[in-house]
């Protein structure tokens, strides 16, 4: 995880718009757990990491929220605001671009 | 359920006391308690789970949400606490009174009647004497004590040619029987600039200067404020 977080920096929000594309609403704990299934643990998302960057997204309106009771407790799920969608396509398609050129420099063929 | 209800509370205290507050706590609740009921459902004891949560929560290194606001707030209050000490600064500065009279050279001699009651020379009745009366060779210059603006040039019987000069929100100066007046109204004075010349119009026996110091709408004697 350590020496993920300078990798995860730059990309963490795109991550998040991904996950949020593919699976509609989430909430901060099940986006954790979702992607630790997803890599095989090898991504450990922290709340220090997860809810600044939910928070940051649903600020810059690129994602909004809404608030459900579960057990008592309130739960904040996110999903992808409808008006950005393009914005977030954009986003996500740049970064799996990017990833194909780092594995091109990293495992050249 | 009351063992969870307990674990729920707990979890709320150890935010509240990590700084973290509102909704964002609400957030994190619905976080920890998650993460509870996650291990519950691999099998771990409540007991180890609930330790497992309070322990992630004091590693979490979570920082209050509201600190950057709370630091700008501080910045703005900052701001406005050096713009009202500014504003209080100079207003607690002190009008500077004339501290010289309008004599580039002044000999105390010069000075034939002072400030308050005294019997008129012509009218030979007693009157407030609003000023001093400098006695001085015809046609010797006035300067202004002070920098200022010009408030009044005029003439009348008694006074005689005058000038009045404001220098700040407390203190103008008066000056009558002038020879001739060097300056206009609404014109800016420097100190030590001429504003005319010594003469004897008006009610006067004799060439010489009558000079006012006003504080306040209220005449007042200038020798006190004149530096040694």
């Amino acid at each position: 995880m350590n020496q993920n977080r300078s990798f995860l920096t730059g990309t963490l929000s795109t991550i998040v718009l991904a996950l949020l594309k593919d699976n509609g609403e989430m909430y901060g704990y099940e986006i954790c757990q979702k992607t630790r299934e997803l890599t095989n643990e090898g991504i450990q998302l922290t709340e220090g990491a997860i809810y600044p960057t939910l928070h940051k997204l649903e600020k810059n309106g690129l994602i909004i929220s809404k608030k459900m009771k579960v057990n008592g407790r309130t739960r904040k799920y996110y999903l992808i605001n409808v008006s950005s969608k393009v914005e977030v396509d954009q986003q996500i398609h740049l970064l799996s671009r990017f990833t194909i050129h780092l594995k091109a420099i990293l495992n050249p063929a | 359920m009351e063992n969870y209800h307990s674990i729920l509370d707990q979890v709320d205290k150890l935010l509240d006391l990590s700084g973290i507050h509102g909704e964002f706590k609400e957030e994190m609740i619905d976080h920890y308690m998650s993460e509870y009921e996650s291990q519950i459902a691999e099998g771990i004891s409540p007991h180890l789970a609930a330790r497992s949560v309070y322990q992630q929560i004091a590693e979490s290194g979570l920082k209050p949400k509201k600190t950057i606001k709370f630091d700008k707030q501080l910045l703005i209050l900052s701001i406005l606490a050096v713009i009202i000490s500014g504003i209080t600064f100079y207003l607690s500065l002190p009008h500077q009174p004339p501290q010289t009279l309008p004599f580039k050279d002044y000999k105390e001699e010069q000075l034939t009647a002072s400030f308050g009651n005294r019997c008129h020379p012509i009218k030979n009745t007693d009157v407030f004497h609003k000023g001093i009366d400098l006695k001085a060779p015809l046609g010797q210059e006035i300067s202004s004590p002070l920098k200022g603006v010009v408030k009044e040039v005029g003439y009348s019987n008694g006074r005689g040619n005058y000038v009045v000069i404001t220098h700040n929100k407390v203190y103008s100066t008066a000056y009558s029987h002038l020879a001739n007046i060097h300056v206009v109204e609404g014109q800016k004075i420097k100190s030590n600039e001429t504003i005319g010349f010594v003469g004897i119009t008006g009610l006067s026996t004799g060439p010489h200067l009558h000079y006012e110091v006003w504080k306040n709408d209220k005449p007042v004697d200038p020798i006190p404020y004149l530096k040694p």
